[in-house]
Formats: C-alpha cells, sequence, structure tokens
C-alpha cells in the first residue's frame, strides 16, 4: 500500500437560484492509501463523494456542495508520513501569474 | 478623509449637560437663549415661538452642536440622523458593533449614548477603526463618523485616540471615547500581531519583545510622523508591548478589555469576524448554524468531522475572502 494524495475540486451551488448565483469552487487535496494509482483514484472518488454536504445559509437558502472532478492522484514520495514529508507540490515559470 | 487633526478636534462639541445655545434674534420677538433637555428637546418653559427657532434651516447649535434638517427636525450625525423627540436614531447601528454583553443599553442599536444623553454625547454617530495597517507599521486610522474605505470596524462614538492600547498576545484592540466621559470601552479583535514580532511568549520572542519596548519611546513620541491619514493615527503597539512585559506575561491591560467585552482570537464570533475581516459575499456560503458560534467552538466541531464546521472554518481562514 502506498499514500497517494487527490485533488479533488468541489463546487458549491444553491438551491432555487438557478443561474442567478456565482458558485464557489473549492480545491481540497487529500491522503490515500492504495495499492495502484487506479485503486486510489476510485477510492478519491468514493471518500470525495462522502465528503458532500448542505446546510443552510444566513438567508434560509439551503447550500449544496458537489464533488465535480477528481483532478490530480499523485503518489506521495516518501513510504512513512513523519514530520516534512512532502505531500504536494507545483512548479511555475515566475512570470507565470497563475499558481497553486 | 482628508480630515486633518486639527479639523477632527473641532468637531468635539460643546459638554453636553444642559447646553445653552446663543441664537440669533430674527426680527419678531424670539427668545435669546434656548435650552435644551438632554436629548436634544428644547425647553417649552425657557421661550416662546419654540417650533419656528428649532426648525429654522441653517441654523446649527442645537443640543449636541449638530445640524437640525428644517423640513424633518432631524439632527445630522455624520453617520445617521437622529430624532430628539424619540431619543432615537432613525436607523440601527451596524450589527455586532460595539454590542456589549454586560451593557444591556448597548444591545439597542437606535439607542442615543446609551441612552444616557445627561451623561455622554456621540459627536459623529460612528467612528471607524482601521487595523489593516497595523501589523506593518504599527498604526491604526480612525476616521470620523464614517467608513469610506473597506476594512474599517464601526464603533458606536468619537473615540478617544489616546486611549487605544494593542494587546499583542490577544490580537485586540481597545478603545475609550472622547470627551471626558466615556460610555463604556470597546475592543477590537483578532488584529495580527507585527510579523516581526510573532507574539511575545515564548522564550524565543522574549528578546523580540524587548526590543518593543525599547522601541516603545521614540513611537510614541512621534505623534507628528503618525498623522499619515484619516486624519489620525496611533502607534499603540509597542506602548501595550512594554505594558505586557511590565505587568507580566498575561498582558493585564488587554485582559481587562476582555473582560468588559469577551471578543477577539478564539473567543469571537463568526459574524464579528466576517463583518471585520471577510467579504460579506461569503454569508452566502456561510454556515447558518455558526454564525454566532465562535472560533473555537467551530474549531471543536471541525475537528469532530462536522463537515459544515469544517466549511464554515475554512470560510473564515482563506485569506481569499479578505477585506
Amino acid at each position: 500500500m502506498n499514500w497517494y494524495v487527490a485533488e479533488a475540486v468541489f463546487q458549491s451551488s444553491i438551491e432555487g437560484v438557478g443561474t442567478n448565483y456565482d458558485p464557489l469552487v473549492e480545491r481540497s487535496w487529500f491522503l490515500v492509501s492504495a495499492g495502484s494509482e487506479n485503486a486510489a483514484r476510485e477510492k478519491a472518488v468514493l471518500l470525495g463523494r462522502s465528503k458532500e454536504h448542505s446546510y443552510s445559509n444566513s438567508e434560509g437558502e439551503n447550500v449544496v456542495w458537489q464533488l465535480k472532478t477528481i483532478e490530480n492522484i499523485r503518489e506521495v514520495m516518501d513510504e512513512v508520513l513523519v514530520d516534512g514529508t512532502e505531500v504536494w507540490s507545483t512548479m511555475a515559470r515566475s512570470s507565470d501569474s497563475v499558481s497553486q | 478623509m482628508n480630515m486633518t487633526a486639527a479639523k477632527i478636534e473641532s468637531l468635539f462639541p460643546p459638554p453636553p449637560h444642559h447646553v445653552l445655545t446663543q441664537n440669533s434674534p430674527p426680527a419678531h420677538q424670539l427668545p435669546t437663549a434656548i435650552l435644551y433637555q438632554g436629548f436634544g428637546v428644547a425647553n417649552s418653559n425657557t421661550t416662546t415661538s419654540i417650533a419656528a427657532c428649532l426648525y429654522d434651516s441653517g441654523r446649527r447649535s442645537r443640543s449636541t452642536s449638530k445640524e437640525r434638517d428644517a423640513e424633518t427636525g432631524l439632527d445630522f450625525f455624520g453617520a445617521r440622523y437622529f430624532s430628539s423627540a424619540q431619543g432615537r436614531f432613525t436607523s440601527p447601528d451596524q450589527p455586532f458593533n460595539d454590542q456589549n454583553p454586560s451593557d444591556p443599553q448597548s444591545w439597542n442599536l437606535f439607542s442615543y449614548v446609551r441612552n444616557n444623553p445627561l451623561k455622554f454625547t456621540d459627536p459623529s454617530g460612528q467612528d471607524c477603526v482601521y487595523t489593516g495597517n497595523l501589523s506593518s507599521d504599527g498604526t491604526v486610522g480612525v476616521e470620523r463618523g464614517n467608513c469610506s474605505q473597506s476594512g474599517g470596524t464601526f464603533v458606536d462614538g468619537t473615540i478617544d485616540t489616546k486611549s487605544l492600547t494593542y494587546n499583542q498576545r490577544a490580537g485586540t484592540l481597545s478603545y475609550g471615547y472622547a470627551n471626558g466621559d466615556t460610555i463604556g470601552a470597546g475592543v477590537i479583535g483578532g488584529i495580527p500581531a507585527p510579523s516581526e514580532y510573532p507574539g511575545i511568549d515564548g522564550e524565543a520572542n522574549r528578546a523580540a519583545a524587548q526590543q518593543i519596548v525599547n522601541q516603545a519611546g521614540p513611537v510614541v513620541n512621534g505623534v507628528g510622523e503618525a498623522l499619515k491619514f484619516f486624519g489620525y493615527l496611533v502607534a499603540p503597539p509597542a506602548m501595550a508591548a512594554a505594558d505586557c512585559i511590565a505587568a507580566g506575561k498575561q498582558c493585564s491591560a488587554g485582559t481587562t478589555a476582555m473582560a468588559m467585552f469577551p471578543g477577539g482570537g478564539e473567543g469571537e464570533t463568526a459574524a464579528k469576524i466576517i463583518s471585520r475581516t471577510r467579504a460579506g459575499s461569503i454569508l452566502r456560503e456561510f454556515p447558518s448554524q455558526y454564525l454566532n458560534s465562535t472560533l473555537a467552538e467551530i474549531r471543536k466541531d471541525a475537528k469532530e468531522g462536522i463537515q459544515a464546521a469544517r466549511k464554515a472554518l475554512k470560510l473564515l481562514q482563506d485569506n481569499r475572502f479578505k477585506k
């Protein structure tokens, strides 16, 4: 079994407002233990769906958060998770304004 | 916005208790003086033709020196209109603004000076305190009667800028009100410590704290330097840090303020944090059940795996939603 990091994308919606709402998109990175990358992805989808939830906002509207996609699966290079274990990194040119 | 310190001083009203006000007599016989009751209603025993005098446009000098609208009879207090007949503002104060759990008179958003006009006045209706630059240069901005820029916190009255005390350990700014008497005191919480001094506690920071103490004198003396914008800028962090060192690790000045108005840090409610530091748009997605919860309560639920609590915590902590 290896550790993988799944990059999940969730999106909010509000029931009954139609297109009159600009959804929030949340990127969430969480750990998954699996024997292979494919197994990790399948597990990540299940875990992602288990994180879907809803609640009321201050206006009494029902806010719903749903999994849109598992955008990335990446294996953690270290076998044991300890202080300093790297779980995610990105690279970009310094001229690139988009970074994560 | 472009007020100077001198102009701000000039906004301070005359003493509030039964102000005797001179008026220019028009052609027909009018009183030469009007005695005002506490909430600004003229005492009818002192004069005749009182209606004409009260609603004469262009006159100032009512009981709190505020301009009275000729048509409505309302006094303009900068941030709000005040009805002297009712002893109430005509619009509410900002929610979560200077409401003190221990002072029931502060719970009424329409009330004037804690319902005690014989003792207190509210020259501007509200002041606005900008704490955003506290962490970078040790100053805060105070704007009279308006919050024209983002990142300000309304308070219910005119702040005595000399009373501002920053508690670095608690991340709070306490204040009193001007004009001798106070209508209580308040605390603005959740203010980050200056980045170069990440906290007083701990051996590693004692040297930094001592450094702040050493800087206290020059900062306090540099009042002229501090007048950079909004009319007033004060530099309390170094003073407060010195207080903390002098009083021990508990920073007694800040602790006293916290006792008067629990707030700031882990004890501050989500609603207050949002109104002070977050873009109001996050209310659309913020779970309503956590609006009146403290940060500590939300954190506890989040650790227990409650998804709505986790969402609340993320919305409060994500700097993309910062004001």
